[in-house]
Protein backbone atom coordinates (compact mmCIF):
# COMPACT_ATOMS: atom_id res chain seq x y z
CA UNK A 1 0.00 0.00 0.00
CA UNK A 2 2.68 2.50 0.96
CA UNK A 3 5.63 3.82 -1.02
CA UNK A 4 7.89 0.90 -0.16
CA UNK A 5 7.60 -0.49 -3.72
CA UNK A 6 9.03 1.05 -6.87
CA UNK A 7 7.66 4.33 -8.21
CA UNK A 8 5.84 2.79 -11.19
CA UNK A 9 3.28 1.05 -8.95
CA UNK A 10 2.25 4.01 -6.85
CA UNK A 11 -0.84 5.02 -8.82
CA UNK A 12 -1.37 2.20 -11.23
CA UNK A 13 -4.63 2.46 -13.12
CA UNK A 14 -6.83 -0.47 -14.04
CA UNK A 15 -9.46 -0.60 -16.75
CA UNK A 16 -12.63 -2.39 -15.74
CA UNK A 17 -15.02 -3.38 -18.50
CA UNK A 18 -18.66 -4.06 -17.63
CA UNK A 19 -20.98 -6.49 -19.42
CA UNK A 20 -22.47 -3.71 -21.56
CA UNK A 21 -19.05 -2.52 -22.68
CA UNK A 22 -18.84 0.50 -20.39
CA UNK A 23 -15.31 0.91 -19.08
CA UNK A 24 -14.03 2.52 -15.90
CA UNK A 25 -10.52 3.68 -15.17
CA UNK A 26 -9.81 3.14 -11.52
CA UNK A 27 -6.80 3.32 -9.26
CA UNK A 28 -5.56 -0.09 -8.30
CA UNK A 29 -5.84 0.71 -4.59
CA UNK A 30 -9.53 1.45 -5.06
CA UNK A 31 -10.41 -1.52 -7.27
CA UNK A 32 -8.60 -4.03 -5.08
CA UNK A 33 -11.00 -3.27 -2.25
CA UNK A 34 -13.07 -5.78 -4.20
CA UNK A 35 -11.87 -9.29 -3.41
CA UNK A 36 -12.55 -10.62 -6.90
CA UNK A 37 -10.48 -7.89 -8.56
CA UNK A 38 -7.75 -8.22 -6.00
CA UNK A 39 -7.47 -11.92 -6.88
CA UNK A 40 -7.37 -11.21 -10.60
CA UNK A 41 -4.63 -8.61 -10.14
CA UNK A 42 -2.58 -10.95 -7.99
CA UNK A 43 -3.01 -13.90 -10.33
CA UNK A 44 -2.66 -12.23 -13.69
CA UNK A 45 -0.39 -9.43 -12.60
CA UNK A 46 0.40 -7.38 -15.68
CA UNK A 47 -3.09 -7.33 -17.20
CA UNK A 48 -4.53 -3.82 -17.08
CA UNK A 49 -7.91 -4.51 -18.66
CA UNK A 50 -10.29 -6.58 -16.58
CA UNK A 51 -13.55 -7.80 -18.11
CA UNK A 52 -16.50 -8.30 -15.78
CA UNK A 53 -19.19 -10.03 -17.85
CA UNK A 54 -21.62 -10.40 -14.93
CA UNK A 55 -22.02 -6.75 -13.97
CA UNK A 56 -23.47 -3.98 -16.07
CA UNK A 57 -22.06 -0.49 -16.19
CA UNK A 58 -24.66 1.18 -13.99
CA UNK A 59 -24.07 -1.06 -11.01
CA UNK A 60 -20.32 -1.43 -11.51
CA UNK A 61 -20.17 2.36 -11.44
CA UNK A 62 -22.03 2.46 -8.14
CA UNK A 63 -19.87 -0.24 -6.59
CA UNK A 64 -16.74 1.65 -7.63
CA UNK A 65 -18.14 4.92 -6.28
CA UNK A 66 -18.51 3.23 -2.91
CA UNK A 67 -14.97 1.78 -3.09
CA UNK A 68 -13.52 5.16 -4.00
CA UNK A 69 -15.22 6.87 -1.09
CA UNK A 70 -14.01 4.28 1.36
CA UNK A 71 -10.48 4.18 -0.06
CA UNK A 72 -10.21 7.99 0.20
CA UNK A 73 -11.59 8.10 3.69
CA UNK A 74 -9.19 5.44 4.82
CA UNK A 75 -6.08 7.20 3.50
CA UNK A 76 -6.84 10.31 5.51
CA UNK A 77 -5.70 9.12 8.88
CA UNK A 78 -8.39 11.05 10.69
CA UNK A 79 -9.81 9.60 13.84
CA UNK A 80 -13.36 10.36 12.76
CA UNK A 81 -12.98 8.15 9.70
CA UNK A 82 -15.26 5.44 10.94
CA UNK A 83 -17.90 8.02 11.63
CA UNK A 84 -17.48 9.55 8.18
CA UNK A 85 -17.74 6.14 6.54
CA UNK A 86 -20.82 5.29 8.52
CA UNK A 87 -22.49 8.54 7.68
CA UNK A 88 -21.63 8.17 4.04
CA UNK A 89 -22.83 4.55 3.97
CA UNK A 90 -26.14 5.64 5.40
CA UNK A 91 -26.56 8.22 2.67
CA UNK A 92 -25.51 5.69 0.07
CA UNK A 93 -28.26 3.17 0.89
CA UNK A 94 -30.94 5.62 1.94
CA UNK A 95 -32.65 6.33 -1.34
CA UNK A 96 -31.97 3.13 -3.23
CA UNK A 97 -35.06 1.72 -4.89
CA UNK A 98 -35.50 -2.01 -4.53
CA UNK A 99 -34.47 -2.84 -8.07
CA UNK A 100 -31.18 -0.97 -7.70
CA UNK A 101 -30.65 -2.39 -4.24
CA UNK A 102 -30.97 -6.00 -5.44
CA UNK A 103 -28.76 -5.56 -8.50
CA UNK A 104 -26.18 -3.65 -6.54
CA UNK A 105 -26.18 -6.38 -3.92
CA UNK A 106 -25.64 -9.05 -6.55
CA UNK A 107 -22.87 -7.00 -8.16
CA UNK A 108 -21.15 -6.49 -4.80
CA UNK A 109 -21.48 -10.20 -4.07
CA UNK A 110 -20.03 -11.16 -7.46
CA UNK A 111 -17.12 -8.80 -6.97
CA UNK A 112 -16.59 -10.01 -3.37
CA UNK A 113 -16.94 -6.55 -1.90
CA UNK A 114 -17.52 -7.96 1.56
CA UNK A 115 -18.11 -4.69 3.39
CA UNK A 116 -20.52 -3.44 0.76
CA UNK A 117 -22.41 -6.76 0.80
CA UNK A 118 -22.71 -6.36 4.58
CA UNK A 119 -24.05 -2.86 4.19
CA UNK A 120 -26.65 -3.84 1.60
CA UNK A 121 -27.83 -7.09 3.23
CA UNK A 122 -28.27 -5.15 6.45
CA UNK A 123 -30.36 -2.62 4.51
CA UNK A 124 -32.63 -5.41 3.19
CA UNK A 125 -32.86 -6.93 6.67
CA UNK A 126 -33.95 -3.56 8.05
CA UNK A 127 -36.82 -3.61 5.56
CA UNK A 128 -38.05 -6.90 7.07
CA UNK A 129 -37.47 -6.30 10.76
CA UNK A 130 -40.62 -5.85 12.84
CA UNK A 131 -43.01 -6.44 9.94
CA UNK A 132 -45.86 -8.91 9.74
CA UNK A 133 -45.99 -11.66 7.11
CA UNK A 134 -48.41 -9.79 4.88
CA UNK A 135 -46.31 -6.63 5.07
CA UNK A 136 -43.17 -8.54 4.17
CA UNK A 137 -44.87 -10.14 1.17
CA UNK A 138 -46.11 -6.80 0.00
CA UNK A 139 -42.81 -5.02 0.46
CA UNK A 140 -40.89 -7.64 -1.46
CA UNK A 141 -43.55 -8.65 -4.00
CA UNK A 142 -43.59 -12.25 -2.88
CA UNK A 143 -46.63 -14.40 -3.55
CA UNK A 144 -47.49 -17.00 -0.94
CA UNK A 145 -47.18 -20.48 -2.41
CA UNK A 146 -48.61 -22.24 0.64
CA UNK A 147 -51.74 -24.32 0.28
CA UNK A 148 -54.70 -23.09 2.30
CA UNK A 149 -54.21 -24.16 5.90
CA UNK A 150 -50.46 -24.78 5.59
CA UNK A 151 -49.55 -21.31 6.71
CA UNK A 152 -51.91 -21.56 9.66
CA UNK A 153 -50.19 -24.79 10.63
CA UNK A 154 -46.79 -23.09 10.68
CA UNK A 155 -48.22 -20.26 12.73
CA UNK A 156 -49.46 -22.74 15.31
CA UNK A 157 -46.13 -24.55 15.42
CA UNK A 158 -44.39 -21.23 15.82
CA UNK A 159 -46.09 -20.78 19.13
CA UNK A 160 -43.23 -22.73 20.54
CA UNK A 161 -39.73 -22.30 19.23
CA UNK A 162 -39.03 -25.97 18.80
CA UNK A 163 -40.78 -28.40 16.54
CA UNK B 1 -36.95 -32.29 14.34
CA UNK B 2 -36.00 -28.74 14.26
CA UNK B 3 -34.91 -26.16 16.67
CA UNK B 4 -35.39 -22.64 15.73
CA UNK B 5 -32.61 -20.31 16.61
CA UNK B 6 -33.85 -18.44 19.58
CA UNK B 7 -32.47 -15.01 19.80
CA UNK B 8 -31.67 -13.92 23.28
CA UNK B 9 -30.30 -10.63 22.10
CA UNK B 10 -33.83 -9.36 21.82
CA UNK B 11 -35.76 -8.15 18.85
CA UNK B 12 -35.75 -4.42 19.24
CA UNK B 13 -39.27 -3.12 19.46
CA UNK B 14 -39.76 -1.21 16.25
CA UNK B 15 -41.77 1.90 15.80
CA UNK B 16 -44.48 0.31 13.78
CA UNK B 17 -46.41 3.43 12.81
CA UNK B 18 -43.44 5.01 11.11
CA UNK B 19 -42.69 1.86 9.21
CA UNK B 20 -46.15 1.51 7.83
CA UNK B 21 -46.05 5.03 6.51
CA UNK B 22 -42.75 4.42 4.84
CA UNK B 23 -44.10 1.34 3.21
CA UNK B 24 -47.09 3.11 1.76
CA UNK B 25 -44.86 5.67 0.17
CA UNK B 26 -42.73 2.97 -1.38
CA UNK B 27 -45.76 1.28 -2.73
CA UNK B 28 -47.05 4.38 -4.46
CA UNK B 29 -43.69 4.93 -6.01
CA UNK B 30 -43.60 1.40 -7.26
CA UNK B 31 -47.01 1.59 -8.87
CA UNK B 32 -46.07 4.80 -10.58
CA UNK B 33 -43.09 3.21 -12.26
CA UNK B 34 -44.85 -0.06 -13.10
CA UNK B 35 -42.02 -2.01 -11.62
CA UNK B 36 -42.33 -5.78 -11.59
CA UNK B 37 -39.23 -6.93 -9.80
CA UNK B 38 -39.12 -9.06 -6.71
CA UNK B 39 -36.61 -10.06 -4.12
CA UNK B 40 -36.72 -13.50 -5.74
CA UNK B 41 -34.07 -12.42 -8.25
CA UNK B 42 -31.52 -12.52 -5.44
CA UNK B 43 -29.67 -15.82 -5.09
CA UNK B 44 -30.48 -18.03 -2.16
CA UNK B 45 -27.19 -17.57 -0.29
CA UNK B 46 -27.67 -13.80 -0.17
CA UNK B 47 -31.24 -14.22 1.13
CA UNK B 48 -29.78 -16.50 3.79
CA UNK B 49 -27.33 -13.76 4.74
CA UNK B 50 -30.17 -11.23 4.99
CA UNK B 51 -32.43 -13.44 7.10
CA UNK B 52 -29.63 -14.46 9.45
CA UNK B 53 -29.43 -10.83 10.55
CA UNK B 54 -32.99 -10.86 11.87
CA UNK B 55 -34.24 -11.34 15.40
CA UNK B 56 -36.24 -14.44 16.31
CA UNK B 57 -39.57 -12.65 16.25
CA UNK B 58 -39.10 -11.39 12.71
CA UNK B 59 -37.96 -14.85 11.62
CA UNK B 60 -41.23 -16.29 12.89
CA UNK B 61 -42.99 -14.01 10.42
CA UNK B 62 -40.53 -14.82 7.63
CA UNK B 63 -41.21 -18.55 7.94
CA UNK B 64 -44.76 -17.92 6.76
CA UNK B 65 -43.79 -15.79 3.76
CA UNK B 66 -43.20 -18.59 1.26
CA UNK B 67 -42.17 -22.22 0.97
CA UNK B 68 -38.66 -21.36 -0.10
CA UNK B 69 -38.10 -19.01 2.84
CA UNK B 70 -39.52 -21.62 5.18
CA UNK B 71 -37.19 -24.37 4.00
CA UNK B 72 -34.26 -21.97 4.08
CA UNK B 73 -34.95 -20.93 7.69
CA UNK B 74 -35.44 -24.53 8.78
CA UNK B 75 -32.16 -25.68 7.31
CA UNK B 76 -29.51 -26.59 9.91
CA UNK B 77 -26.88 -24.50 8.13
CA UNK B 78 -29.11 -21.44 8.50
CA UNK B 79 -29.75 -22.15 12.16
CA UNK B 80 -26.00 -22.29 12.76
CA UNK B 81 -25.39 -19.12 10.80
CA UNK B 82 -28.10 -17.33 12.74
CA UNK B 83 -26.74 -18.45 16.09
CA UNK B 84 -23.25 -17.30 15.14
CA UNK B 85 -24.59 -13.82 14.49
CA UNK B 86 -26.08 -13.46 17.97
CA UNK B 87 -24.22 -11.47 20.56
CA UNK B 88 -23.91 -13.26 23.87
CA UNK B 89 -25.59 -11.33 26.64
CA UNK B 90 -26.41 -11.55 30.29
CA UNK B 91 -29.87 -12.12 31.74
CA UNK B 92 -31.00 -10.76 35.08
CA UNK B 93 -34.37 -11.20 36.63
CA UNK B 94 -36.08 -9.53 39.51
CA UNK B 95 -39.48 -9.00 41.02
CA UNK B 96 -41.06 -5.71 40.24
CA UNK B 97 -42.17 -3.73 43.25
CA UNK B 98 -40.82 -1.78 46.15
CA UNK B 99 -38.16 -3.77 47.94
CA UNK B 100 -37.70 -1.27 50.75
CA UNK B 101 -41.25 -1.63 51.89
CA UNK B 102 -41.12 -5.36 51.37
CA UNK B 103 -43.88 -5.11 48.86
CA UNK B 104 -42.78 -7.42 46.14
CA UNK B 105 -45.25 -7.91 43.38
CA UNK B 106 -45.84 -11.29 41.92
CA UNK B 107 -44.47 -10.21 38.60
CA UNK B 108 -41.04 -11.22 37.44
CA UNK B 109 -39.11 -9.00 35.04
CA UNK B 110 -36.20 -10.21 32.92
CA UNK B 111 -33.65 -7.83 31.54
CA UNK B 112 -30.87 -8.55 29.08
CA UNK B 113 -27.58 -6.76 29.18
CA UNK B 114 -24.69 -6.39 26.81
CA UNK B 115 -21.59 -8.22 27.98
CA UNK B 116 -19.42 -5.36 26.77
CA UNK B 117 -20.82 -2.46 28.76
CA UNK B 118 -23.75 -3.99 30.66
CA UNK B 119 -26.18 -1.68 28.89
CA UNK B 120 -29.71 -2.91 29.08
CA UNK B 121 -30.74 -4.31 25.70
CA UNK B 122 -34.32 -5.26 26.47
CA UNK B 123 -36.72 -6.19 29.22
CA UNK B 124 -39.39 -8.86 29.23
CA UNK B 125 -42.13 -9.69 31.64
CA UNK B 126 -42.39 -13.31 32.66
CA UNK B 127 -45.82 -14.37 31.38
CA UNK B 128 -46.98 -15.94 34.64
CA UNK B 129 -47.47 -14.43 38.07
CA UNK B 130 -47.01 -16.26 41.33
CA UNK B 131 -49.00 -16.52 44.50
CA UNK B 132 -46.01 -15.74 46.63
CA UNK B 133 -43.35 -13.38 45.45
CA UNK B 134 -40.60 -14.97 47.45
CA UNK B 135 -38.90 -18.13 46.30
CA UNK B 136 -40.81 -18.03 43.09
CA UNK B 137 -38.17 -18.78 40.50
CA UNK B 138 -34.72 -20.27 40.38
CA UNK B 139 -32.60 -20.01 37.26
CA UNK B 140 -31.44 -23.48 36.25
CA UNK B 141 -29.54 -22.70 33.12
CA UNK B 142 -29.86 -21.28 29.64
CA UNK B 143 -28.94 -22.24 26.13
CA UNK B 144 -29.32 -20.43 22.81
CA UNK B 145 -31.74 -17.96 24.30
CA UNK B 146 -33.93 -20.50 26.07
CA UNK B 147 -33.98 -20.18 29.84
CA UNK B 148 -34.83 -23.00 32.23
CA UNK B 149 -36.49 -21.89 35.46
CA UNK B 150 -37.66 -23.85 38.41
CA UNK B 151 -40.66 -22.57 40.30
CA UNK B 152 -42.11 -23.95 43.46
CA UNK B 153 -44.54 -26.11 41.57
CA UNK B 154 -43.53 -26.17 37.95
CA UNK B 155 -40.48 -26.19 35.76
CA UNK B 156 -40.53 -23.67 32.93
CA UNK B 157 -38.71 -23.14 29.68
CA UNK B 158 -38.89 -19.52 28.63
CA UNK B 159 -37.84 -17.90 25.39
CA UNK B 160 -38.09 -14.15 26.03
CA UNK B 161 -37.22 -13.12 22.48
CA UNK B 162 -40.41 -14.62 21.09
CA UNK B 163 -42.32 -14.30 24.39
CA UNK B 164 -43.02 -17.99 24.62
CA UNK B 165 -43.32 -19.95 27.83
CA UNK B 166 -43.60 -23.69 28.11
CA UNK B 167 -44.66 -25.20 31.42
CA UNK B 168 -43.29 -28.70 31.63
CA UNK B 169 -45.65 -31.55 32.42
CA UNK B 170 -45.21 -32.77 35.99
CA UNK B 171 -42.37 -35.26 36.38
CA UNK B 172 -43.46 -38.85 36.98
CA UNK B 173 -43.94 -39.97 40.57
CA UNK B 174 -41.01 -41.76 42.19
CA UNK B 175 -40.34 -45.39 41.39
CA UNK B 176 -40.65 -46.50 44.95
CA UNK B 177 -44.00 -46.61 46.69
CA UNK B 178 -42.78 -44.50 49.61
CA UNK B 179 -43.72 -40.99 50.08
CA UNK B 180 -41.73 -38.53 48.12
CA UNK B 181 -41.15 -34.95 49.05
CA UNK B 182 -41.63 -32.07 46.64
CA UNK B 183 -39.21 -30.25 44.37
CA UNK B 184 -36.93 -29.18 47.15
CA UNK B 185 -35.48 -32.66 47.12
CA UNK B 186 -34.31 -32.57 43.58
CA UNK B 187 -31.46 -31.31 41.51
CA UNK B 188 -32.09 -29.99 38.03
CA UNK B 189 -29.95 -29.65 34.96
CA UNK B 190 -30.73 -28.11 31.60
CA UNK B 191 -28.89 -28.74 28.38
CA UNK B 192 -29.06 -28.98 24.64
CA UNK B 193 -28.32 -32.13 22.71
CA UNK B 194 -26.63 -30.91 19.56
CA UNK B 195 -26.85 -34.33 17.91
CA UNK B 196 -30.64 -34.47 17.95
CA UNK B 197 -31.27 -30.71 18.19
CA UNK B 198 -33.26 -31.23 21.34
CA UNK B 199 -33.39 -29.45 24.67
CA UNK B 200 -33.42 -31.64 27.76
CA UNK B 201 -34.19 -31.09 31.40
CA UNK B 202 -32.73 -33.63 33.81
CA UNK B 203 -34.15 -34.01 37.29
CA UNK B 204 -32.45 -36.11 39.90
CA UNK B 205 -34.61 -36.75 42.92
CA UNK B 206 -34.26 -38.59 46.15
CA UNK B 207 -35.87 -41.99 46.51
CA UNK B 208 -35.81 -44.78 49.00
CA UNK B 209 -33.52 -47.73 48.90
CA UNK B 210 -34.70 -50.67 51.00
CA UNK B 211 -35.95 -48.40 53.66
CA UNK B 212 -32.90 -46.17 53.80
CA UNK B 213 -33.77 -42.76 52.71
CA UNK B 214 -31.72 -41.02 50.04
CA UNK B 215 -32.87 -37.52 50.79
CA UNK B 216 -31.65 -34.08 49.94
CA UNK B 217 -28.06 -34.90 50.68
CA UNK B 218 -27.93 -38.12 48.75
CA UNK B 219 -29.30 -37.33 45.35
CA UNK B 220 -26.63 -38.84 43.17
CA UNK B 221 -26.55 -42.26 44.72
CA UNK B 222 -27.79 -45.55 43.42
CA UNK B 223 -31.58 -45.76 43.47
CA UNK B 224 -32.02 -42.04 43.12
CA UNK B 225 -34.47 -41.40 40.36
CA UNK B 226 -33.38 -39.67 37.18
CA UNK B 227 -36.09 -38.04 35.11
CA UNK B 228 -35.28 -36.84 31.62
CA UNK B 229 -37.60 -34.46 29.84
CA UNK B 230 -37.03 -33.70 26.19
CA UNK B 231 -38.68 -30.83 24.36
CA UNK B 232 -38.98 -32.98 21.23
CA UNK B 233 -41.19 -35.54 22.93
CA UNK B 234 -42.70 -33.14 25.50
CA UNK B 235 -42.60 -35.94 28.04
CA UNK B 236 -40.52 -37.41 30.84
CA UNK B 237 -38.84 -40.75 31.01
CA UNK B 238 -37.36 -42.10 34.17
CA UNK B 239 -34.54 -44.38 35.14
CA UNK B 240 -32.60 -45.33 38.16
CA UNK B 241 -29.28 -43.79 39.04
CA UNK B 242 -26.59 -46.44 38.60
CA UNK B 243 -24.03 -46.95 41.32
CA UNK B 244 -21.38 -44.47 40.33
CA UNK B 245 -18.98 -44.80 43.19
CA UNK B 246 -18.07 -48.44 43.44
CA UNK B 247 -14.69 -48.24 41.77
CA UNK B 248 -13.70 -45.27 43.87
CA UNK B 249 -14.39 -46.90 47.14
CA UNK B 250 -14.13 -50.66 46.89
CA UNK B 251 -13.79 -51.20 50.56
CA UNK B 252 -16.78 -49.13 51.60
CA UNK B 253 -20.35 -50.06 50.99
CA UNK B 254 -21.33 -47.22 48.76
CA UNK B 255 -24.91 -47.17 49.86
CA UNK B 256 -23.82 -46.12 53.30
CA UNK B 257 -22.00 -42.89 52.59
CA UNK B 258 -23.31 -39.43 51.93
CA UNK B 259 -23.20 -37.78 48.53
CA UNK B 260 -23.88 -34.08 48.63
CA UNK B 261 -24.31 -31.84 45.66
CA UNK B 262 -21.89 -29.06 46.40
CA UNK B 263 -24.03 -26.32 47.88
CA UNK B 264 -21.97 -23.55 46.37
CA UNK B 265 -22.34 -25.03 42.91
CA UNK B 266 -25.92 -26.18 42.82
CA UNK B 267 -26.23 -24.90 39.29
CA UNK B 268 -25.14 -27.43 36.73
CA UNK B 269 -22.65 -26.67 33.98
CA UNK B 270 -22.96 -27.94 30.42
CA UNK B 271 -19.73 -28.84 28.68
CA UNK B 272 -19.24 -31.14 25.67
CA UNK B 273 -22.85 -32.20 25.36
CA UNK B 274 -23.00 -33.25 29.02
CA UNK B 275 -24.53 -31.71 32.11
CA UNK B 276 -22.09 -31.66 35.03
CA UNK B 277 -22.79 -31.40 38.73
CA UNK B 278 -20.12 -31.00 41.30
CA UNK B 279 -20.56 -32.99 44.46
CA UNK B 280 -18.89 -33.89 47.68
CA UNK B 281 -19.04 -37.21 49.39
CA UNK B 282 -18.14 -38.66 52.72
CA UNK B 283 -16.81 -42.18 52.34
CA UNK B 284 -16.49 -42.67 56.03
CA UNK B 285 -18.44 -41.63 59.06
CA UNK B 286 -15.87 -39.00 59.93
CA UNK B 287 -17.35 -35.70 58.93
CA UNK B 288 -14.05 -34.00 58.15
CA UNK B 289 -13.04 -36.65 55.68
CA UNK B 290 -14.50 -36.12 52.25
CA UNK B 291 -13.82 -36.12 48.53
CA UNK B 292 -15.00 -34.03 45.63
CA UNK B 293 -16.34 -35.50 42.47
CA UNK B 294 -18.15 -34.62 39.31
CA UNK B 295 -21.12 -36.43 37.89
CA UNK B 296 -21.80 -36.00 34.20
CA UNK B 297 -24.98 -36.70 32.35
CA UNK B 298 -24.54 -37.35 28.63
CA UNK B 299 -27.34 -35.49 26.87
CA UNK B 300 -27.22 -37.71 23.83
CA UNK B 301 -27.13 -41.14 25.42
CA UNK B 302 -28.95 -40.14 28.62
CA UNK B 303 -26.18 -41.77 30.60
CA UNK B 304 -25.03 -40.60 33.99
CA UNK B 305 -21.35 -41.28 34.63
CA UNK B 306 -18.90 -40.43 37.33
CA UNK B 307 -16.16 -38.20 36.02
CA UNK B 308 -13.98 -39.38 38.83
CA UNK B 309 -12.99 -37.58 41.90
CA UNK B 310 -11.21 -34.37 41.14
CA UNK B 311 -9.43 -34.11 44.47
CA UNK B 312 -9.10 -37.38 46.21
CA UNK B 313 -9.34 -36.77 49.91
CA UNK B 314 -9.19 -33.65 51.91
CA UNK B 315 -8.66 -34.13 55.56
CA UNK B 316 -8.32 -31.63 58.27
CA UNK B 317 -7.40 -31.88 61.89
Amino acid sequence: MSSSSTTTTTTRLLMLKASDGVTFEVEEAVATKLGAINNMVEEEGSEDLICLPNVNGKFLGMVLEWCKKHANNNTNSDKGNDEVNKWWDKEFVMDLDQNTLYHLLMAADYLSGTELVDLLTEKVASMIRGKKVEEIRETFKIKSDFLPGQEEEIRKKNSWAFE
Amino acid sequence: MESLPADITSPSPMVKVEQEEEEEEEEEEERGHHVTYSINIIPCDIIEDVLSRLDAESLMQCKRVSKSWLSLIRHPSFINLHLKRQQPCMALFRHSGDEYRCVLSREVIFSFHSLENFDELSTHRFPTTFKKASRSLILMGSHNGVICLSGQVHIYLFNPAIKVLRTLPPPPPPLTPFQWDDNSFSQLGFGYDSLTNDFKVVKVCGAYDTGIRCGYSNLFKRCAQVGVYSVGSNSWKTMEMPNLFTSELDSVDSSSFDVVANPSLTCSVVVHNSIHWMLRFHPSKELNHYSFGIVAFDLNTDDPTSEGTANSTLTSE
